[in-house]
């Protein structure tokens, strides 16, 4: 019973993913929408990443959009720069895909261990500003060079990512995030979160947990960004400035910072609601400001405000232990 | 030689700048922990403010200068009156979230009134260009040494204000301790007011100070300023005023010369520093570490 219901959200996912196909094939939905579809599971993905070091580990990232970018631009070398894609046969295509979505999360993840590693000393609102600074500087670099467009922007990155690719990969986030969360790394990052101090007198190594956490977050965000270089097909270092870092706090802590539910519910409605209020031209921000300014103050938990999907909470594992645990808590 | 002094001439003029917008940032969040997004956008209303006084009441600079300041230091005080105060005991995050709301309302909504709209506007010359050469070819116009005279005024009278005035004492007993403040009777709220009042009137003078260096003005030019001004506050040590100017001057003096080295430099060299500054003394340059309570 208990194996059926783990599987129910994936299982959910898949026919999502069909009736959204069908529908476009019946002419019902626009390639439009489900265009902004895909920006909402990526944005979803990076706001899960952000999830984990801000909602769970109880830092303060606001650089996540530069973790992006370097996801977006790695990706963007190996398909473009150091294979020719477009001239691969058919059947080498997915491979060297999923080569580029592993190498934007990997040099991600590499450069969420450099910056982390030392500005991880720091606290609360100077963490932030270090990732803040952080994001700026890569911009400036991709700035610098040449062989990825530069200031002009790096064009024909193939559009490879489609909506299937980019189900798959967000499953996997949610599965990767939830599991993190309640295994014994997301339960030693909750304690940082707590109180620092006293969770390093219970001996939790508290700077590997937060490195860990960190590079974990990272590595979403540039699997992400690899994705959406393939479905832009376009880059250019401006998209991922500290104003679309800002977008992904406002997604998570609009949703709700305190579950995994609220990042996700957080980034589609945010990332719909510009879009949906199109017909307003430039009002739409007008009345994005407004509305998050009138939420924080009426519904400061956010939309979610803390409270969890079902399928997002693992189900008690089959122990003794556990079982004890939970009756003893009632 | 020359060229050196001709760069360092530029980046206090930018210095200035930046350090008028920091102290806001720095003021604020001294006394509430506030980092102020929308801070940077009290530069752009002053810019317009003095824009439209200038075009239709043909007012010249001191005028100018003046309504620049009030406007946005008024409107600071309602924004903080209605939008942050309610939340001052909510988790700081919530403030936050609230004060990038704010920004984008207010770099969203004068673009969508006609009269001010998304288009640059030329900002009109209220002083009159004249070069003086200092040392060689190195020279000095006025609308650079306006920058700077109009920013030191500023400056001595905010020092003045804040350590040898009441309103002052108090501003400094409510950022130490805002609740040991309100129990000896100063009015923390009036006191907050007062200080968004003044970091935003701040911010407007620079707005126009910037606007005479660079006479484009549109709604977004108070982001970038806003950031590298942030930047600057951090870098001297947030909470700090002497620390805001101190890292402004470096600031626009960093950028300044590189920008004189590689055109593409200029804008990442001073997250650079600020990243390097951080590290080494977390609490910037002249900020106070903050104690850890166990």
């Amino acid at each position: 019973m208990g194996k059926i219901k783990n599987y129910a959200p994936v299982f959910g996912l898949f026919v999502f993913y069909l009736v959204c196909m069908r529908l476009r094939q019946a002419g019902y939905v626009k390639n439009y929408w489900l265009q902004v579809l895909m920006f909402s599971l990526i944005n979803g993905m990076v706001t899960l990443g952000l999830y984990l070091i801000n909602g769970i580990t109880g830092q303060f990232s606001i650089g996540q959009a530069g973790f992006v970018s370097v996801g977006a631009y790695s990706s963007g070398v190996v398909t473009t720069l150091l294979f020719n894609f477009s001239s691969l046969p058919a059947y080498g295509k997915p491979f060297v895909f999923l080569l580029a979505v592993a190498a934007g999360g990997i040099v991600s993840g590499i450069c969420g261990y450099l910056i982390g590693r030392p500005s991880l000393r720091l606290k609360g609102d100077y963490l932030a500003i270090v990732t803040l600074a952080f994001g700026e500087i890569l911009r400036a670099i991709i700035r610098c060079i040449p062989q990825v467009g530069g200031p002009r922007g790096f064009t024909s990155i193939p559009r490879y990512s489609t909506l299937g690719w980019i189900v798959v990969f967000f499953a996997l986030t949610v599965w990767l995030i939830r599991n993190y969360i309640h295994s014994s790394f997301g339960r030693a990052c909750v304690s940082i979160r707590e109180d620092e101090l006293a969770s390093e007198t219970m001996g939790i190594d508290t700077t590997r947990y937060k490195v860990q956490a960190f590079v974990v977050g990272a590595t979403v965000a540039g699997v992400a960004g690899a994705l959406l270089a393939h479905v832009l097909g376009f880059l250019h270092p401006d998209q991922f400035n500290y104003v679309r870092s800002t977008d992904f706090l406002v997604y998570l802590y609009a949703g709700g910072a305190g579950a995994m539910s609220g990042a996700i519910v957080g980034a589609f409605i945010l990332t719909i609601l510009p879009e949906a209020l199109r017909f307003l031209a430039g009002w739409r921000l007008v009345i994005y400001g407004l509305a998050l300014v009138l939420m924080m103050l009426y519904r400061p938990t956010g939309i979610c405000g803390g409270r969890e999907f079902p399928f997002l909470v693992p189900l008690p594992r089959r122990g003794a232990e556990t079982r004890a645990a939970l009756s003893e808590n009632g | 030689m020359e060229q050196f002094i001709q760069l360092l001439i530029y980046g206090v003029q930018l210095g200035v700048i930046y350090a008028l917008i920091a102290l806001g940032y720095t003021m604020v969040y001294g006394i509430i922990n506030l980092i102020n997004f929308a801070h940077g956008d009290f530069v752009m209303i002053g810019a317009f403010t003095a824009f439209f006084t200038v075009n239709l009441a043909g007012v010249g600079f001191f005028p100018a200068i003046l309504a620049a300041m009030l406007f946005p230091a008024v409107l600071s005080i309602l924004i903080e009156r209605l939008a942050y105060r309610p939340l001052r005991d909510k988790p700081r995050l919530s403030a936050l979230i609230t004060a990038i709301g704010v920004s984008i309302f207010l770099e969203n909504f004068p673009r969508m009134i006609p009269f001010i709209g998304p288009n640059f506007r030329r900002f009109p010359e209220l002083i009159p260009m004249r070069h003086f050469y200092l040392l060689g070819n190195a020279s000095i116009n006025t609308i650079q040494i306006t920058n700077i005279a109009a920013s030191s005024v500023l400056l001595v009278f905010l020092i003045f204000l804040v350590q040898c005035t009441k309103v002052g004492r108090a501003m400094r007993a409510v950022a130490y301790n805002k609740d040991a403040a309100a129990l000896m009777g100063v009015d923390v709220n009036r006191i907050i007011s007062i200080t968004f009042f003044i970091g935003a009137a701040l911010a407007g003078a620079g707005g126009v100070l910037y606007s005479l260096t660079y006479p484009m003005i549109d709604v977004l030019m108070g982001v970038w300023l806003g950031t590298k001004a942030f930047i600057a506050a951090v870098f001297g040590g947030i909470g700090s005023i002497p620390g805001a100017v101190l890292g402004g001057l470096l600031m626009g003096i960093i950028e300044v010369f590189a920008t004189a080295v590689y055109s593409e430099l200029g804008y990442g060299s001073g997250f650079v520093v600020l990243i390097l500054v951080l590290l080494f003394r977390p609490s910037g340059l002249l900020g106070k570490a903050p104690l850890d309570k166990v």
